[in-house]
């Protein structure tokens, strides 16, 4: 994505130093009504397609998880339900604002005891080697700046055996499905934004970030070049999203 | 497909969820079990769900990407007998539980030992005079129920056997059944002498 110091911000090139004060711009405007958006967005799909992580994750008790962009905290909660009090699920986000959401998300839920929050870069986490069983980013990796970074470093981080799963938007599959999908992205989208979140500029964002992130096969590439094995991906709604999922072995 | 199912399961597990929610007591059962793989497998259909018991209830999935703890295997009638409380179907075969025996009879168990107050719950709804009033109704109504019931069933035996004679009475049927397995043992043995004799004239000739 990277090329002489310039990176994607949704459609426009922007240098790499700014691209993550960019997002987090984007993010601190969003976070608020972060929930409810996704649900207006997907028409509430998104709460299937994290279902489909959880179940790929195969989290059971004791296990320690990294739920990273933890966003507000939906998969981080549903973790700490199932590792109970002898395993840690660590809610992490670059983000100060989302942060904060996912962390009154939680405790809302009544998780206390067995999670952890940290505001982090994915690109440099700052965790042991070897320390989790398993990792998730849930539309998130987009918005990293160097993913070959990201993706090297949770490889560092992750237990032998542990996995990675990785939630995105990806490329449609589905003969026909690409124009009605770019009639939403670019026109629904920008307006639902709007009239919800009164911040159409953020949602245009999401809507050109998700074009500019590369394909299923591409980030398959990816993931095997920074060292994980028995990769593999599985489209979701026509791949209007993609689950990828990796071992470090 | 895998939305389809996730939403199908989704919609079960708030279903149970609606249902433990009812019981005080299943929570604190729910949290020896919690983040355990348990599988249920139908075994003429091949159909499996997986549960998870959680700290707040229990999750379902079609198919938890990890080993399970316990795989409970049953034809469907089986698994319906069991989680009516009929035992039967874990000695007649029809239910296997593999795995960790214990953690699948905690899970019969929890399932046994639902009790839903009903009349608690309406009051939520109604205040609690007209909960009581109404669960005193619906006790008589189904005590009258099953006694109506019995009552009926024992008029109509007496009926078709000592008014309308289509059905024998029970000392008429049991001397005819030990009969006829009288019958059947000396056909049997009489078939078995025939097969000899024409054994042994087959060997002389």
């Amino acid at each position: 994505m990277e090329n002489n110091g310039k990176t994607h911000f949704g459609f426009e090139e922007v240098d790499v130093q700014s691209k993550q004060g960019r997002v987090a711009d984007v993010f601190h405007s969003v976070a608020a009504k972060y929930d409810i958006m996704n649900d207006v967005m997907s028409f509430g799909i998104h709460r299937l397609w994290k279902r489909v992580t959880i179940e790929k994750s195969g989290v059971r008790r004791g296990q320690r998880v990294l739920d990273l962009a933890g966003g507000t905290g939906d998969l981080a909660s549903k973790f700490a339900s199932i590792v109970g009090p002898d395993g840690e699920v660590i809610l992490a986000d670059i983000n100060a604002s989302m942060l904060r959401e996912g962390r009154d998300r939680l405790i809302n839920d009544g998780h206390a005891g067995n999670t952890r929050y940290a505001q982090v870069n994915a690109e440099c986490l700052p965790f042991p080697d070897n320390y989790f069983d398993c990792i998730t980013i849930a539309f998130g990796l987009r918005n990293v700046t160097d993913k070959d970074a990201a993706l090297r470093s949770m490889y560092r981080v992750l237990k032998p055996g542990g996995r990675l799963l990785i939630l995105e938007f990806s490329k449609p599959v589905v003969p026909g499905l690409n124009q009605v999908y770019d009639v939403y992205s670019f026109k629904l989208l920008p307006m639902m934004g709007k009239l919800i979140a009164n911040d159409p500029d953020s949602y245009r964002y999401l809507a050109e970030s998700i074009r500019m992130h590369p394909d299923q096969d591409t980030l398959k590439g990816m993931m095997v070049e920074a060292g994980f094995e028995r990769t593999e991906y599985h489209n979701l709604t026509g791949g209007i999203v993609a689950l990828h999922k990796g071992y470090k072995i | 497909m895998d939305e389809l199912l996730q939403a199908f399961c989704a919609t079960l597990e708030s279903a149970f969820n609606g249902l433990i929610a009812m019981d005080p007591e299943a929570k604190h059962r729910l949290a020896d079990m919690q983040g355990k793989v348990i599988r249920i497998r139908l075994k003429e259909i091949d159909l499996s769900l997986t549960l998870i018991p959680t700290s707040d209830g229990v999750m379902v999935y079609p198919l938890y990407d990890a080993e399970p703890d316990t795989e409970i295997v049953g034809t469907p009638m089986g698994l319906i007998n069991l989680g009516l409380g009929n035992k039967s179907a874990l000695f007649t075969g029809e239910v296997e539980i593999n795995g960790d025996v214990k953690l699948g009879q905690q899970v019969n168990r929890l399932l046994d030992q639902l009790h839903i107050d009903w009349e608690e719950q309406l009051s939520h709804l109604t205040g609690d005079a007209v909960a009581h009033h109404l669960g005193r109704a619906a006790r008589g109504t189904l005590q009258w129920g099953t006694q109506a019931l019995g009552g009926l069933a024992t008029k109509l035996t007496e009926y078709l056997q000592h008014e309308s004679r289509d059905l024998p009475l029970h000392d008429e049927v049991e001397p005819f059944l030990t009969q006829v397995d009288g019958l059947r043992d000396d056909l049997a043995r009489l078939e078995a002498r025939i097969k000899r004799i024409q054994h042994t004239l087959g060997n002389e000739e």
